[in-house]
């Protein structure tokens, strides 16, 4: 059985389950929980274990599609989940407080998948929020490690069109990237 | 607004023309007489785009609508959709004014994404040859990615894209490691250029990835499997 | 906006004296901890690390609740890992968005740490009941 592990990360109010929604050819498992914290984001609940959609490729092969809880005190979820997965679709609310520190930091934690090209950015609500600009988002990434590239999308995750670009895209850049590598490897042997 | 031969601009009227007149200061761009009109406008804005000054610009296809352009908002405005986007205009007449970088916006509304327009005028302009301010064998590599979702592209935009994503490539390199069409290899350079995404560099080393198109692929061909899925 | 739980003065001295109860009925508790539905602690006895293991809970919880809802088979009443050196056993607050998750070292028999527990979550429930 053939597993492709997608992760969908980003702060609470992102749009992470819809994005799965969108995508899944199952009904979502959603793990919601009422929301205490309605001074962070005013929304009536949120996901505090995972999400998880599927889509069939054959009768051995899923993409399975995860999406992990914003907050930083479910960390250990994502930990549990980062080491099998191809790549991550992070997804940032414009209107979040501040969405370029949130994109650091989750840079960061995820650095791993980051340097094999498996982070693309999906900014969502930037109809409502009309800055940071997307060149705001790859300026920061530019700053925080040069050298790599990481496409930045303006989404809506409720749209399947999009969604399905934006997760061909994190394949395929991941795919390009390894084989690049792969040929300087067997140049340099 | 005005352009080179006087003509007011105040005739050209539509939901997306200024809200109010300004004053007349114009550009007459420079004609490369090539049959299509975008040529001389992709020459302009990429000009102007170098000079980095805040500028308005009407572009004025033949038979058809005016297209401002905000340049400081990086927004444009036309009362026509994209599916509507005239691929060889015989000419396209061009308006510039310069504006304080901090001026209040003159139109109605917010606009489209300019990178919208760009990369159409970069796809139709010089048939495929590459642009003029372009020299043969420089090597590019994306700054940053184009808006995808927004643009009208191919999947193999995605590939090429992806490619000088990851390594400086020459056209002819691009073309040979994505396995396309060289022409729609330079379409797509001209545009990614006028959009001001790619880092140009000269005389390095050719990158493996030339050698290997496509060889490896740790995922087992799962990208083509699920784009089969989606009827893609 | 109501002041969540966890914040609530009156609800988090009723769920810590609940606690000493169930500590004072079971001499093999270990640490238990009462949690908001979407993971933030609302009274604890010491012997953990709190808030991670508080956001654990909840998530286990939720889970405990797809599997449940995904076989249809009511909503989850209780979740057990018994483990060679404790059990955890954790429940929902009857009528309430908490959950109590407590563990017992073995000594203690799996029926009478969850018939404790039980009883911890259902005092908790009628107290809550008269201030929520």
């Amino acid at each position: 059985m053939a597993e492709h592990v997608i992760l969908f990360a980003g702060p609470m109010g992102a749009g992470k389950s819809t994005a799965i929604r969108s995508l899944s050819e199952i009904e979502v498992v959603a793990t919601e929980a009422g929301n205490s914290d309605r001074e962070s984001v005013d929304k009536p609940t949120t996901t505090v274990a995972l999400d998880y959609g599927e889509i069939t490729l054959g009768d051995d092969e899923k993409v399975r599609l995860y999406g992990i809880p914003g907050q930083r005190r479910f960390d250990f979820m994502w930990e549990i989940l980062k080491d099998r997965a191809v790549g991550m679709v992070l997804l940032i609310n414009n209107d979040s407080p501040d969405p370029l520190l949130q994109l650091r930091e989750f840079l960061d934690y995820f650095a791993d998948l980051y340097s094999r090209g498996g982070i693309v950015v999906a900014v969502t609500r930037s109809d409502i929020a009309r800055t940071p600009k997307l060149a705001e988002y790859s300026a920061a990434i530019a700053a925080h490690t040069p050298d790599m590239i990481i496409p930045v999308f303006s989404v809506d995750a409720r749209n399947t069109e999009q969604m399905r670009t934006t997760l061909i895209t994190l394949i395929l850049n991941v795919e390009t990237r390894a084989a690049i590598i792969g040929a300087e490897t067997l140049k340099n042997d | 607004m005005t352009d080179a031969s006087g003509k007011s601009l105040e005739t050209v009227t539509g939901d997306d023309a200024p809200a109010e007149g300004t004053p007349p200061v114009s550009t007459p761009a420079p004609t490369l007489h090539s049959g299509n009109g975008w040529d001389d406008a992709a020459l302009a804005l990429h000009s102007i785009q170098q000079m980095n000054a805040p500028m308005l610009v009407m572009l004025e296809p033949e038979g058809c609508p005016p297209v401002y352009i905000d340049l400081p908002r990086r927004a444009f405005h036309w009362r026509s959709a994209m599916e509507e986007f005239p691929l060889e205009p015989s000419s396209v007449r061009i308006v510039t004014e310069a504006v304080a970088v901090d001026a209040p916006t003159r139109f109605r509304s917010a606009g489209r994404s300019l990178d919208k327009l760009l990369w159409a005028i970069g796809q139709s302009a010089f048939q495929g040859n590459p642009a003029p301010w372009l020299r043969p064998g420089e090597r590019y590599r994306l700054t940053s990615w184009p808006n995808f979702t927004e643009l009208n592209h191919t999947f193999d935009h995605m590939r090429m894209t992806a490619h000088i994503g990851n390594a400086p490539l020459s056209a002819s390199e691009l073309a040979a490691a994505a396995t396309s069409d060289p022409t729609a290899v330079q379409r797509m350079i001209n545009a990614y250029s006028l959009l001001g995404i790619l880092k140009v560099s000269e005389g390095s080393p050719a990158t493996p990835a030339i050698n290997a198109p496509d060889q490896t692929k740790p995922t087992g061909g799962f990208l083509a499997r699920l784009r089969s899925r989606w009827g893609l | 906006m109501t002041e969540p739980l966890h914040r609530n003065a009156a609800v988090i001295l009723h769920g810590a004296e609940a606690l000493e109860e169930l500590r004072s009925a079971c001499r093999s508790l270990i640490y238990a901890t009462l949690i908001t539905d979407d993971g933030f602690e609302v009274s604890g006895l010491i012997g953990t690390q709190h808030n991670r293991m508080a956001s654990m809970a909840s998530s286990m919880q939720a889970l405990g609740d797809a599997v449940a809802r995904e076989l249809k088979i009511g909503t989850s009443e209780y979740i057990i890992i018994a483990s060679e050196l404790g059990h955890v056993i954790q429940l929902r607050i009857p009528g309430q968005p908490l959950v109590l998750s407590a563990l017992f070292g073995t000594e203690e028999t799996l029926g009478k740490a969850l018939s404790t527990a039980r009883s911890s979550a259902s005092r908790v429930s009628e107290v809550l009941i008269g201030i929520h």
